[in-house]
């Protein structure tokens, strides 16, 4: 299991003859069972490639702790040996053939499997003895996933590693991951900006604002805990202060004469009895997709919504 | 060595090597080069000694920047995200990262300068037998090649701890291609050289040279390279390990410490406005994008050195003006005084040796450059005597006085011929009216414990009237011979 | 067949245990017939293997399924409990609407009217075949 325990990573910089200190991660807890695959959500600059690469080992946290099976992950080899980070940027394995990736990966990993390897390059039709920096950008993504996942390690980290690849060869990437975790019961973290591909590649999310986590935990819960309502007033419109006095928490609002839509936060039951309390001549609830749930907790936050000025 | 760098089955040298694969084929090219030029660069065609010394520093040039060129790219995870990726993400501890990439280092350009010059000497050595004259000279290029070394041994360490301390490129250029060059280079060799120097009290007993220097100075420097390297972050990557308030407060220390080795002469201003504007122009490249804000904290530190610097210098101006000037002049003109004197020796060295650092002296550094570029191109001569007995005090006096005769004559200077005498018999250099003379005097005096061996060498380019000087001196009753040029 | 709508309203590993009970009712899988393994059908839609896992463990603890180690997943003897996906719910609403005072017949109606609806639309499917 990976452990991340109340890790902060700071920037520290100087301005003028202040010393600045600017947080990518803040206080980050939670964890990665094993076998589980979890999607890295977040808005954009919220630490998703800073965590990954803290759990990675490349970052040392300033305070808090990453631990694979109880083990600290920061320059120690026999932690590393058990967690790989494919990186977004992969230019430094373009130097190589596909052929020399094998024997680079080979170096490096005991458990690195040749057979998997191949398996995989041909799969995806990759040329063999080409430089690397000549195939297409999604080309060279896929040589650096299947790097990856040719080391056979027991928690695999992948950062953006879809990006760049059409929807043919998505699914062809998921598939070898879903392989390798059925076959040797690999873990594996994945970042994306692909809400519907995280819910469906992935059991358990990790959703991060400014550094700091918003939601974590099993994809299932967490979609089930956002409900959209929409109402029909009676004798008056319902107003966001109305729903929140029943109890309910609003994330977003739009209210057009008599009828109002809202997204708040609860389970059906939790919504089901604070609207209850409402006057409301018709009320109809229904849960959100993952998009949306990531959406209008941002919103909440403040994050997302365009100024219209009202 | 691999085995003991070898960790979980991870062949951390291996996977260095393969990572780098053009570089080191670019480099052993570079470095045959290197050794072709410097084979080259001494020796005869039919029968006439050739001497180019031109191609000996491209040789260096080559072979240094291709090694700096190397070790910056072997060392990429300091300043590029990718690399650091990539290597950080394999199971091996930042110590075993730092020895594995100094071992390739090693192998990739050390060992690879050794083995090539190695060859390419034999095949001359060979090409000489088959000859059966002297087409190159073998000695020399030995010497010339270990001088390499030294010099390639020196830029990769000071690249490696730049490149662990800053990893910005900007920094690893100036440092590594400033003080990699021959100028700067010399500069530290030079100061290094004092240093070991004054620890092993040197009097011509132990022979120091550039490569014995480096390899003293490296494993120190390497050591607190890798004491940095492993402290690094990925998030130090591209930047600074420490606060930019400490590498403001080290260069500040560096700045001053070159300005307090100059002494205190005409040039002296020029020398501290060059450092000065140096210095704000290596900032700015530095710290481009944030230099303007940080303007005000910049220019409070140059004005302390400044100042540190101004109160030192005067200090010292102050403390020696006029105290040995005119006095050592005079005894060094007198050829009595420093016959009849039983101590004279020890005293007429002692008070030369401190004239010869005088404020009056040009540049210490830019003159030892010049020697130092000059004593690869003139040639060196040992002057003994007939029967090839090293002088004694007396023939030594009879020497002074044919120098004294043959300056006079030639209209040198007569205010400057103390000056050549030490510079002469202590080492100091100096440019007199384009004319300079080199030779180099071993002497011998006193006995047991007060025995005091000397070789001074002075390097001086006389041009076409060394054959006349060297004839005086053989019309003495010396013997002359041309030796091969080492160096203090 | 088992369609699954990523943002839909429904759990996915519900969607994949309606699916399969959908084809049981309708006769498409009888008992002892082979189901693909988790992880097979996890890549023929493109979809979490743990979440086809969770879908089968409910399958298998509601009886609907049974597996044997080395062979795969088979339909069991369920004696109608598939049904029981869809009836559930049904059960639960009737409920709901019995105790906010709809009458039985009300309730009945509904259940004639769309039953003859779905006929009317085999047979017009039919005819333009």
């Amino acid at each position: 299991m990976i452990e991340v325990n109340g890790v902060t990573v700071a920037y520290t910089s100087l301005r003028g003859l202040r010393v600045v200190q600017n947080k990518a991660l803040d206080d980050v807890t939670f964890s990665v069972p094993e076998g589980s695959v979890c999607g890295l959500l977040g808005t954009n600059g919220a630490g998703k490639s800073t965590l990954m690469r803290t759990m990675g080992g490349i970052f040392r946290p300033d305070s808090g702790s990453v631990s694979i099976d109880g083990r600290d992950v920061w320059d120690n080899a026999e932690a590393k040996n058990d967690i790989f980070y494919v990186g977004d940027e992969i230019s430094w394995y373009e130097r190589f053939t596909v052929e020399e990736l094998k024997a680079y990966g080979r170096n490096f990993r005991a458990s690195f499997s040749d057979e998997a390897f191949d398996r995989m390059i041909n799969a995806l039709e990759l040329p063999k003895n080409q430089k690397i920096s000549r195939l297409s950008k999604g080309m060279r993504r896929q040589a650096a996933t299947i790097l990856g996942v040719a080391c056979r390690t027991k928690y695999l980290l992948l950062d953006e590693s879809f990006d760049g690849l059409d929807p043919a060869m998505r699914r062809v990437v998921r598939e070898m991951l879903i392989d390798e975790m059925c076959d040797n019961g690999a873990s594996v973290v994945l970042s994306s900006h692909n809400v519907t591909e995280i819910s469906e590649a992935c059991d358990r999310m990790l959703l991060l604002h400014a550094g700091k986590v918003v939601e974590s935990g099993e994809i299932d819960e967490i979609r089930y805990k956002y409900r959209r309502v929409q109402l029909v007033g009676g004798e008056e419109n319902v107003t966001r202060e109305m729903l929140a006095k029943a109890g309910l928490t609003v994330l977003d609002f739009a209210g057009t004469g008599s009828i109002a839509q809202a997204i708040v936060s609860g389970t059906e039951e939790e919504v089901k009895a604070g609207i209850a309390k409402l006057p409301v001549s018709l009320a109809e609830t229904a849960p959100l997709s993952l998009e949306e749930v990531f959406i209008y907790v941002m919103r909440g936050k403040g994050y997302g919504k365009i100024n219209t000025g009202k | 060595m691999e085995k003991s760098i070898r960790e979980n089955d991870v062949h951390p040298l291996r996977y260095e090597l393969q990572a780098h694969k053009t570089s080191t084929i670019l480099v052993l090219v570079a470095i045959a080069v290197a050794a072709f030029l410097n084979v080259g660069s001494r020796g005869a065609v039919n029968g006439d000694p050739t001497d180019t010394p031109v191609f000996y520093l491209f040789a260096i040039a080559i072979a240094v920047i291709s090694g700096i060129i190397l070790t910056r790219e072997t060392f990429a995870d300091t300043y590029q995200v990718t690399a650091r990726d990539a290597q950080y993400a394999i199971p091996v501890n930042a110590r075993t990262r730092y020895f594995a990439k100094l071992a390739s280092i090693l192998l990739r350009h050390i060992a690879a300068i050794i083995l090539v010059n190695a060859v390419f000497i034999g095949v001359c050595a060979v090409l000489n037998v088959c000859a059966g004259t002297e087409i190159v000279d073998i000695k020399y290029s030995v010497i010339q090649a270990s001088d390499i070394l030294g010099f390639c041994l020196g830029a990769d360490c000071l690249t490696v701890i730049t490149m662990a301390c800053t990893g910005t490129v900007a920094a690893q250029v100036i440092f590594g291609f400033g003080i990699g060059s021959v100028a700067g280079f010399y500069w530290i060799y030079a100061v290094a050289l004092e240093f070991v120097d004054s620890l092993f009290g040197f009097e011509g007993a132990f022979e120091c040279n550039g490569l014995i220097v480096w390899c003293v100075i490296a494993p120190l420097i390497l050591t607190i390279a890798g004491g940095v390297y492993i402290r690094r972050d990925g998030r130090h990557t591209g930047k600074f390990i420490a606060g930019r308030a400490a590498w403001e407060v080290l260069t500040a220390c560096v700045i001053l410490f070159m300005e307090l080795s100059f002494t205190l002469s005409e040039y002296t201003w020029l020398v501290m406005i060059s450092l000065l504007v140096g210095f704000f122009a290596v900032h700015y490249l530095l710290f481009r994008e944030k230099a303007r804000k940080e303007l005000p904290f910049a220019i409070a530190v140059y004005i302390t050195i400044t100042l540190l610097f101004l109160a030192f210098a005067l200090f010292r101006y102050a403390s020696t003006r006029g105290k040995f000037y005119s006095k050592d002049r005079n005894a060094l003109e007198s050829g009595e005084y420093w016959i009849d004197n039983e101590d004279w020796n020890n005293e007429w060295w002692r008070n030369a040796r401190r004239y010869a650092n005088e404020p009056d002296c040009e540049l210490m550094i830019g003159s030892r450059i010049l020697s130092w570029i000059d004593s690869r191109s003139s040639d060196e001569y040992h002057i003994t005597n007939a029967d090839g007995s090293l002088l004694n005090e007396e023939q030594y006096a009879k020497l002074v006085g044919v120098l004294r005769d043959f300056c006079e004559n030639n209209e040198i200077r007569k205010d400057s011929f103390g000056d050549v005498l030490a510079f002469i018999f202590c080492g100091a250099d100096s440019n007199y009216e384009g004319i300079e003379l080199g030779f180099q005097v071993t002497a011998s005096f006193g006995e047991g414990r007060n025995a005091h061996r000397e070789r001074c060498t002075g390097y001086i380019l006389y041009e076409d009237r060394v054959p006349d000087f060297l004839k005086k001196i053989e019309d003495a009753g010396f013997v002359v011979q041309r030796a091969i040029n080492t160096r203090r | 067949m088992i369609v699954i709508d990523v943002s839909g309203r429904i759990p996915i590993f519900e969607q994949i245990c309606r699916g399969i009970c959908g084809d049981i009712a309708k006769g498409i899988l009888k008992p002892h017939d082979r189901i693909p393994a988790a992880r097979v059908l996890a890549k023929e839609l493109g979809i979490n293997p743990n979440t086809v896992a969770k879908a089968y463990t409910e399958l298998e603890r509601d009886g609907i399924i049974y597996s044997r180690v080395g062979k795969g997943s088979f339909i069991a003897e369920h004696g109608n409990k598939a049904d029981r996906r869809f009836t559930g719910e049904f059960e639960q609403k009737t409920r709901e609407a019995m105790q906010a005072g709809v009458p039985k017949e009300a309730l009945a109606e509904i259940l004639e009217r769309v039953y003859a609806e779905t006929a009317q639309d085999k047979k017009g499917d039919e005819r333009n075949d």
